[in-house]
């Protein structure tokens, strides 16, 4: 039967896989929105689309904005106005809130169901876990570069081709008691992937293209931590990375096809009917309408309230007098920093603060001595500037001593992992584990004696990044002309031109956890989801190089001499700050250090309390001990909560309390006017996509935490040594762990989109939206909230999807 | 608001009472240490003219153990007040590892066998608990329901195996028991009946510490919480070993029942290894790793080499619960750099593989094969050696005196633990039973079961280079086999899903 496989059919699959966003490895895992590739359409489209393909409501429960609404957080006003400009989509509601209310209590929640069919086929027995337990078992073992001592033998060819292969030995199917299932790939032999998927859909009996679709969503769907796994692989090889690995998700899609086209061949006989049914039901999945409209209405109100409430604090903010400031502490926009920035300001106003992106502008590739791959610190978004490698500081012979001590412990380790010698380690150092176990189980207890010190992960061990072994991404040396280009460039973003004071602190933050698999989700974004502090100490040796400052003279930025960047750390979970290289300083400012670091500790001690009185349940009141505690999984809420992004100068926040839940980003539109507005676009392109992604990570992980958070920690099973399953195996599960947004009574973040807040002039702001259309699509589509801040009048209006402006 | 409060009242009473527990065991040992054995009486009663006097036993091997499971218990304890807080059946957790722990102390303290069938049971019993967990994960049913039906099968081994004890020698009593197994003549009835007691208890020790082909429950029980896991791989599983040993005085004289024992133990470590080092998981692949070193210590008990199995119980308990309390650390571990080993070249192999069998015969002829077991032992513990040992690399080269006086320490250190651990014992040990099985005339066995011990490693090594650095169709099936776990899985899942169905019709 010749196969119709025109250009069109393709575009069928093109925009199945948009399902599946990309989820980085456990090592460096950055906050992912997981629409991201459905952002060319209307957020609340998507949502109601989504909603049955993945067998869960996009919004919080009715019971959750009733609860809001009662408390107050959702005001009344609010409301209102959701309810007046929503009218497009209830058309027959009550216009009164009273009448609103009771529409959507008595609203049928319609109740979802999508079927692939190895889910129709487990009526009897469970076919969809047999499905899902032999399915996971082949992309673990296909991805897998660490865990297994021994490879999966078919790693060098595409997944589809891979497995068909593996299936000719694998029994497991047949024993599971689908007894020709191994003979119903036979057809595939030879076939590529996009082709395959059409022979199936087609032996399925699966017609019409909404309906192929939709059966390939749910498929993919079904997979989502797989497939976003795979697709992680193609976007570094996107962003230029050399990756080995051939994995791409149209295979996964075949793959996990012919599973249920499979389990389908070995019992069609008796399922035929219950099957036609399916099939014909996924043509109406495909157009049904659900009814969350309630939902979305209340949902905006909710975030109209949040908008209402912050416009209304900055209008009676009033703008404090400029000084001279005794110094200026860079922080990251995080959410975390808006607390101990505030309290900072508030211990000595002498001490100005500012924030901006996390990785300073210095996207490098880092090569650590300890590790064996460069850690890419930077935003995921862009591919590397230049390579920096780590070097001994005084040329000791520390580094070959560590080098080959770790080899030969490596060597011990080793005999852990191979099948014969795993006795005689345990035989050997088996019964060293009782000092261990007793260690961790006391460790926060010792450290609480030891005090405090910088932590082992960003101590520089005796080395330092180099200034001198940089290279440019094609392997050509980054001269001192570039040096002084990027120094200028990141100076000119920070709007840190003048006035400097004499300290300026640069502090990248990072959290330290023990025993965490999800550590690196509590690191920098911008970072890479690695902590900021090599990035810190880089800018600092930077701006402390004479050469350079001599060329930034030049170029009109004047540095006076006494000033000295310091490169330090906010560490998360404590609040505390730390100097990362205190023999860096001069002597002669070591004293102004100091009392600058008197105000920072109070301000910690000030957060810490702060931070414990806002969210107090489940989690440990010491701050410290939690740090240490190998048995913790709440160590610290992290960016949990964030709701707004906030691009003014910080005179416009200044002395607000925003609760934590603020990103904040220094922005200087006059500054940059002269500059063309070239930092606006910078924002606009860079740490807003960001703050997109974390936002609507922590919104998808709290909204639909079967589906987009990973589940239980106390379950967690690794795999790979990347990612984890919740449990035995099956599907690999992406996003935030439950303890990451849940208290064991309720969510502690409230799933708000983000309100990027500008002050900058219009024109500018549209010029921008106009030119890229990754930011189009975000704003027009609502997938954020852009509220204006105008410079001259203040006023502050939200803009529609249409590209109008309403008062907030 | 209350209920909670009163929650933490109860589970921080809990994790008091284990440390408290420990510290019992600490005098218990201490005592044992410098007073000797002793017997501390509870009760007796009498139903139907069945005598039974309980008392707890504590000499050395239950001194031990009890310490090792109450600092276990302890460890576990306190982790979970952490890990498990917010979790909705925090309490219920504790609750059971409450009688998991006492049951479990009380097993290797029991005196006579009722008790310790009943503290089995009971330990048994908490552990079904535990494995319901999260009772609304269907893996996690079902798991603890093979579980459940793999248990039974032992307990019934056992139940026989007690009943026929009594009918030979008509006391439950473990002294009793030993003294009158120690004088019965070979070829007697009653040596033919201690055989298949023999037989009996080893089947019910196998079931308890997932010996090949009872261990398929175990690696599909990751749906609980780690604490759990740590709990069962280092606590629990070993009571199959510690059965062993313990009536040892009385079950060495089934020779037989040893032997088979010995060669299903280097099966289940040789099969259990395999899969291991396939396997993509953490948690499975430790899982895997418990089988296997199960395997090791019941070739240990086989061989009769109890002091050496009970080490590596100690050994293995701490190593493994460690283990899976702290896989997180394994992210960070993993970004650090790595050496793969070059691997050795086959005729270093066969060397070690044959200086494994020169070993094995020394003992066979040295001092009247008095320590055979322990030459078994080493020769397979060589075989690890030599499978890692890699002389090409140059990094040793490279390295300071400054590691190797490192390096030279920890050694020692392990290996004089491990050496001043095991003389103790042995000699503890010695004087409840001679090393060697019963009588001159079938001691031969004793050589015989090593020879063929050993050979199963040595299969095993040949296997696991294959997998490892073979890429011809052979080693893809044998990939694909261990990978598997063996199928035993993929076979027994459908049987147990109609299992499982029916209860929950019911």
């Amino acid at each position: 039967m010749p196969l119709d496989l025109s250009k069109n059919k393709f575009k069928l699959i093109e925009q199945s896989v948009c399902i599946s966003a990309p989820s980085w490895p456990l090592q460096n895992t950055v906050a992912v929105n997981p629409f991201w590739f459905l952002r060319h359409r209307p957020f609340h489209q998507v949502m109601k689309e989504l909603a049955p393909i993945l067998n869960t409501t996009l919004y919080m429960p009715l019971s959750y904005y009733k609860d809001a609404l009662n408390s107050g957080l959702m005001n009344k006003e609010a409301l209102q106005e959701s309810i007046n400009t929503n009218t497009n989509v209830l058309p027959n509601s009550s216009q009164s809130i009273e009448g609103f209310m009771s529409a959507a209590e008595t609203s049928t929640n319609s109740s979802f169901y999508s079927k692939t069919l190895s889910q129709l086929l487990s009526q009897r027995k469970d076919v969809h876990t047999q499905v899902m337990i032999d399915f996971g078992k082949h992309a673990s073992a296909y991805l897998d570069e660490k865990q297994a001592t021994s490879d999966y033998p078919w790693n060098s060819v595409s997944f589809w081709e891979g497995w068909l292969k593996a299936q000719k030995i694998d029994r497991s199917m047949e024993y599971y008691g689908h007894k020709d299932f191994k003979k119903s790939l036979d057809c595939f032999e030879g076939i590529s992937a996009e082709d395959g998927i059409y022979l199936m859909l087609e032996k399925i009996g699966i017609q019409g293209d909404e309906a192929q679709t939709t059966y390939m969503q749910i498929l993919l769907a079904n997979v989502l931590g797989w497939s976003s796994q795979f697709k992680y692989v193609e976007w570094q090889k996107q962003l230029g990375y050399v990756v080995s690995s051939k994995a791409s998700v149209v295979d996964l899609l075949a793959v996990r096809m012919a599973y249920d086209y499979g389990v389908y061949k070995c019992q069609e006989d008796k399922q035929i009917e219950n099957k036609n049914l399916w099939a014909k039901k996924l043509n109406e999945l495909a157009t049904a309408k659900n009814d969350s409209n309630y939902l979305q209405v209340l949902h905006f109100a909710l975030e109209l309230s949040y908008q209402k409430k912050l416009a209304q604090q900055f209008s009676q903010n009033h703008v404090h007098e400029e000084s001279t400031p005794k110094a200026q502490i860079l922080f990251c926009i995080d959410v975390r920093s808006e607390m101990i920035r505030r309290n900072i300001e508030e211990t000595n106003s002498a001490i100005k603060t500012i924030g901006f992106a996390g990785f300073f502008g210095i996207p490098l590739d880092y090569k650590s001595s300890l590790e064996s791959k460069p850690s890419h610190r930077l935003p995921v978004l862009l591919s590397p500037a230049f390579a920096v490698e780590e070097v001994p500081k005084n040329k000791s012979e520390n580094r070959e001593f560590s080098l080959a001590f770790r080899q030969v412990s490596g060597y011990f380790r080793n005999l852990r992992k191979n099948p014969l010698s795993s006795f005689l380690y345990v035989e050997l150092f088996g019964a060293l584990y009782i000092e261990k176990s007793l260690r961790r189980s006391f460790l926060n207890v010792a450290e609480k004696i030891k005090g405090k010190k910088l932590p082992h992960r960003f101590s520089a061990r005796g080395f330092e990044p180099s200034q001198a072994k940089i290279t440019n991404s094609d392997g050509t040396i980054f001269e001192t002309k570039q040096k002084i280009e990027r120094a200028e460039a990141v100076l000119r973003h920070m709007g840190l031109c003048d006035s400097f004071a004499k300290l300026v602190l640069i502090l990248g933050h990072g959290s330290v956890t023990t025993n965490n698999a999800f550590g690196s989700s509590l690191d920098c974004g911008a970072c890479g989801g690695h902590a900021g502090d090599i990035n810190a100490r880089f800018l600092s040796d930077l701006l402390n190089d004479v050469v350079i400052r001599k060329g930034l003279e030049t170029k009109g930025i004047k540095i006076p001499p006494t000033t000295q960047f310091i490169g330090g750390v906010h560490e998360t979970v404590s609040d505390q700050i730390y100097i990362l290289e205190i023999d860096k300083v001069a002597q002669n400012l070591r004293q102004d250090l100091d009392t600058i670091m008197k105000d920072l500790n109070t301000a910690t001690l000030k957060t810490r309390k702060e931070r414990f009185i806002s969210r107090p349940d489940a989690i440990d009141p010491n701050a410290e001990a939690r740090s240490k505690n190998w048995s913790e999984v709440r160590p610290e809420w992290g960016l949990a909560g964030n709701a707004c992004f906030i691009v003014a100068p910080r005179n416009r926040t200044k002395g607000i309390n925003l609760n934590g839940r603020s990103f904040l980003h220094d922005y200087n539109w006059k500054l940059d006017s002269e500059q063309g507005y070239k930092t606006l676009e910078l924002i606009m392109t860079a740490p807003m996509i960001v703050t997109n992604w974390i936002n609507l990570q922590y919104f998808s992980s709290t909204v639909a935490p079967a589906v987009f958070g990973s589940g239980n920690k106390i379950l967690h099973n690794l795999v790979n040594e990347t990612g984890v399953y919740e449990g035995n195996g099956g599907d690999l599960r992406v996003g935030l762990p439950f303890q990451s947004v849940h208290d064991g009574n309720k969510f502690v973040h409230d799933p708000l989109r983000l309100s990027v807040f500008i002050e900058a002039p219009r024109d500018q702001i549209e010029l921008i939206i106009s030119n890229h259309e990754m930011v189009r699509h975000l704003v027009d589509n609502e997938w954020l909230h852009l509220i204006h801040i105008d410079p001259l009048s203040q006023k502050v209006q939200r803009r529609t999807c249409s590209g109008t402006y309403v008062a907030v | 608001m209350k209920k909670s409060s009163n929650n933490n009242l109860s589970i921080s009473l809990v994790h008091n009472s284990l440390w408290l527990f420990f510290a019992i065991a600490l005098v218990l040992a201490a005592k044992v240490l410098l007073r000797g054995d002793e017997l501390i009486n509870l009760f007796s009663i009498e139903i139907y003219g069945l005598k039974s006097a309980f008392a707890l036993k504590i000499d050395t091997i239950s001194a031990l153990m009890f310490l090792m499971i109450t600092l276990l218990g302890a460890i576990i304890g306190r982790y979970s007040l952490r890990y498990l807080n917010g979790e909705k059946r925090q309490l219920y957790f504790y609750k059971y590892l409450f009688i998991i722990l006492t049951s479990v102390s009380l097993l290797v303290l029991s005196n006579n066998l009722i008790m310790f069938f009943a503290m089995w049971l009971l330990s048994s019993f908490g552990l079904h608990k535990l494995l319901l967990y999260s009772p609304e994960r269907k893996q996690a049913v079902a798991a603890a329901w093979k579980k459940f039906f793999v248990s039974r099968l032992g307990d019934v081994a056992i139940l026989f195996a007690i009943v026929l004890t009594y009918q030979t020698f008509g006391t439950f009593d473990f002294s009793e028991l030993f003294i009158a197994a120690n004088g019965i003549s070979y070829h007697s009835q009653e040596a033919y009946q201690l055989s298949i007691i023999g037989f009996l208890f080893v089947l019910g020790a196998m079931s308890k510490s997932a010996q090949f082909p009872f261990h398929f429950w175990l690696p599909e029980t990751m749906e609980t919480p780690a604490p759990v896991s740590a709990l069962m791989h280092a606590g629990i599983i070993n009571a199959g070993g510690f059965l062993i040993i313990r009536l040892s005085p009385m079950l060495q004289h089934a020779e037989t029942a040893h032997l088979v024992l010995t060669i299903f133990g280097s099966v289940t470590a040789v099969f259990g290894a395999l899969v291991m080092i396939t396997q993509n998981d953490i948690k499975r692949k430790l899982a895997y790793s418990t089988i296997s070193q199960m395997g090791v210590m019941m070739v240990s008990c086989g061989l009769g080499a109890y002091s050496l199995a009970l080490f590596h119980i100690i050994a293995h308990s701490f190593y493994k619960s460690h283990a899976f309390l702290s896989t997180g650390f394994l992210v960070e571990e993993s970004k650090k750099v790595k050496f793969n080993h070059s691997k050795p070249s086959m005729g270093f192999l066969i060397l070690g593989a044959m200086t494994g069998y020169l070993l094995i015969t020394l003992g066979a002829i040295y001092s009247e094969r008095q320590y055979i077991a322990y030459f078994a032992y080493i020769a397979i513990l060589l075989l690890g050696f030599v499978q890692n040992f890699d002389f090409r690399q140059n990094s040793f080269e490279k390295i300071g005196i400054k590691f190797f006086v490192t390096l030279f320490c920890i050694l020692t250190f392990s290996v004089g633990i491990c050496f001043i651990f095991e003389s103790f014992l042995h000699e503890k040990l010695a004087i409840l039973t001679p090393m060697t099985w019963g009588d001159n005339a079938s001691t031969s066995l004793q050589v015989i079961a090593s020879y063929i011990s050993f050979t199963i490693f040595v299969i095993g090594l040949g296997l696991s280079e294959l997998l490892i650095n073979s890429k011809n169709t052979f080693s893809k099936k044998l990939y694909i086999y261990f990978w598997n776990g063996g199928y035993f899985s993929q076979r027994t899942s459908s049987f147990f899903n109609q299992l499982t169905a029916k209860k929950g019709a019911n």
